[in-house]
């Protein structure tokens, strides 16, 4: 397709032509076979054509904040001229290095250029890639831009971030929380997946005695070091959590209740990896229950489903999710973790939820197996002015009644600044032992 | 600085296409008639004619190509009105006569020296034309945030090929309009030799083998291509 420009020229070159004859005049009519030699020259051009696409990477399932280099090779076999190449990127992806947007020169040889950008996934959830827009050009812009699509689109799927928590070794003590992961397991049949190496004790079997360590062992003093292995029983683990939507305090991208989901991803992560059994009970929005179980396809399952989870605008059904989840709260006595926000006036329900469990449990004089962790949406905030900095300290004084009130009960609270601090650091903290 | 560099290119041509246009008119007859009569009245202008001339073309120029962002048609249209009395003076047709004038437009260049400085009008027009266009492609790569390295890379080779494409142009030109002057010369006393007739049945034979040929190539499918 011609453009306008072309019309032009063929109207110069007529006009010349024709004043040219009529006139009788050889400047002219010579002048006239300018455009049209130019026109001729340039009409024989084409832009860029048959782009074709090389092998490229598809990434179908990221964490939160990884970056992603998107790499494609582009050859383009005929024409000339320039072509622009375009991808758009999927709501919530920020671009971190590179251009999505770039514009090429090709020559009169087939070439091949090389399309790479890297982007940063912020938010989780199900996206799409689109293919390539491409557009190319004619050298001297006398043909109508061509355009077309390349490649094809992917689904990608962004799951929450999983913080990583680090080995926490058995200490023998008593815990200030009853976290599973440093209970000191006497019983239980020994599994063939390693844990540690450590020193030699009355009453190990010889035959966990690790010779060849104990050879290489520099130590002054020599002593049989011992192969130790997992031991199978481990405890069951309850997670609720509250999706309302009354914690989307922040921005689209990070808020309060995407951090609770970090949050529960980790939790649930750091807890399937170790074998336990783990169930979960999403409140505040339509009874998500999952049964509990272990392995990796119990977390599979969980996070695809934390990937599209959305909150919904229910605030106080924690007492009713507890007495939902009564039988399995009676028949496992798993170790419940509750992944909220309590700066809220709904949280109440909370603590009302917990006096619950803790009816649950009976007349034990033990820690209540509780574990709440309060995302603070104050800390999501950032501060505007001067005043605003003062925000969080008044906030946290108003929730700190509910944190004592339910560590009355016997429960742990975890008060989690995600802007401070990792979520793995937090944990650790609260899992020292006295 | 690319920008920078296109814009001095464009004042360049604009003083060219100026520059041109005047000394077209200042050898003209109509000059001579104009600053005889000037001189008369306004020594002091009829001095500097042709650099007031010029300067306004200049500054005509400017003002439409840089500031109003427009091509420069209406620049090239002031020039080539300039230059028309030198052009004209080559017709093979007395136009004055024809509409009952005395007037005759005489010129003291050569017709190569009109000619040139017609096309270098016409030459610097074209160019003058799709810098516009590729300023405005660069623009909008600009405003779709493409990087500045790409986008110099491809103002770079685009004005490359504009420049190859225009040499090419003019070249074709020289080597059209020099057969087109000579062809009198060589195809005249071959032709006079041959009857009316055969040259017409030849001419629209061949048109005819032309289209056929034509119409061969339009029925290729693109597979076939």
């Amino acid at each position: 397709m011609l453009t306008q420009r072309t019309l032009k020229f063929i109207l110069l070159f007529c006009g010349t032509l024709i004043t040219g004859l009529i006139l009788g005049n050889l400047i002219v009519i010579i002048l006239s076979l300018l455009p049209l030699c130019l026109l001729t020259a340039a009409l024989i051009l084409n832009p860029p054509g048959h782009l074709k696409l090389g092998d490229y990477k598809k990434a179908s399932r990221v964490w939160v904040g990884d970056q992603i280099e998107i790499k494609y090779q582009i050859t383009a076999e005929s024409g000339a001229g320039c072509f622009s190449v375009f991808q758009e990127i999927p709501p919530y992806f920020s671009l971190v290095e590179g251009n999505n947007f770039r514009v090429f020169w090709k020559g009169w040889k087939p070439q091949t250029f090389i399309y790479t950008y890297k982007i940063c996934c912020t938010k989780r959830g199900l996206y799409k890639v689109l293919p390539l827009k491409w557009e190319a050009n004619h050298p001297l812009y006398l043909k109508k831009p061509a355009g077309g699509t390349l490649g094809e689109a992917y689904d990608l799927t962004v799951s929450p971030k999983i913080f990583n928590v680090r080995r926490v070794r058995g200490i023998p003590g008593i815990a200030t929380s009853p976290f599973p992961v440093i209970d000191v397991a006497k019983l239980g049949v020994a599994t063939t997946d390693f844990r540690e190496i450590r020193n030699y004790v009355y009453g190990d079997p010889i035959k966990n005695i690790n010779w060849k360590a104990t050879a290489r062992s520099t130590s002054p003093q020599p002593w049989p070091l011992v192969n130790e292995y997992e031991v199978e029983g481990k405890k069951a683990v309850w997670l609720y959590l509250d999706a309302s939507g009354i914690l989307e305090v922040g921005t689209d991208i990070e808020n309060a209740f995407e951090y609770c989901l970090e949050a529960a991803n980790s939790v649930l992560y750091f807890f399937l990896d170790r074998g336990y059994r783990v169930g979960m009970y999403v409140f505040n929005n339509n009874e998500k229950l999952f049964y509990p179980d272990a392995g990796q396809k119990q977390f599979l399952k969980i996070s695809r489903e934390l990937i599209g989870l959305k909150a919904e605008n229910k605030y106080d059904e924690f007492p009713i999710a507890v007495e939902k989840c009564r039988h399995y709260m009676l028949g496992y006595n798993p170790l419940c973790v509750i992944v909220t926000g309590l700066d809220n006036r709904h949280s109440e329900s909370i603590v009302k939820g917990a006096r619950k469990l803790r009816v649950m449990r009976g007349r034990q004089r033990r820690k209540l197996p509780l574990m709440v962790i309060n995302v603070a949406g104050y800390n999501v905030m950032p501060a505007r002015n001067d005043y605003e900095i003062n925000n969080p300290v008044i906030m946290k004084l108003n929730t700190r009644p509910r944190i004592m009130q339910l560590r009355k009960l016997g429960a742990s609270v975890l008060d989690w600044n995600p802007r401070k601090e990792s979520f793995g650091t937090a944990l650790l903290k609260l899992m020292k032992v006295q | 600085m690319a920008i920078l560099l296109i814009n001095i290119a464009e004042w360049v041509l604009i003083a060219i296409i100026g520059l041109c246009g005047t000394l077209a008119f200042a050898s003209s007859g109509l000059y001579s008639l104009l600053h005889n009569s000037l001189l008369s009245h306004y020594p002091d202008i009829g001095h500097y004619l042709i650099a007031i001339i010029w300067v306004f073309l200049a500054l005509v120029g400017i003002f439409s190509v840089s500031f109003q962002r427009k091509g420069g048609g209406f620049l090239t249209w002031l020039a080539f009105i300039l230059t028309a009395p030198s052009i004209l003076a080559f017709n093979k047709l007395n136009i004055p006569g024809i509409l009952g004038s005395q007037y005759k437009f005489t010129t003291d260049l050569a017709f190569w020296q009109a000619l040139v400085l017609a096309a270098v009008i016409l030459t610097a027009y074209l160019l003058l034309n799709f810098m516009r266009e590729s300023k405005l492609f660069r623009l909008g790569l600009v405003k779709k945030q493409a990087d500045p390295a790409d986008i110099e890379n491809v103002s770079v080779k685009s004005h490359q090929t504009l420049i190859l494409a225009l040499l090419g142009a003019l070249v074709l030109t020289a080597v059209i309009s020099l057969i087109a002057v000579n062809l009198e010369s060589f195809l005249l006393p071959g032709f006079s030799r041959l009857p009316w007739n055969v040259v017409l049945i030849g001419i629209a034979c061949l048109l005819f083998l032309a289209v056929y040929v034509y119409w061969l190539g339009a029925r290729q499918t693109p597979s076939d291509k």
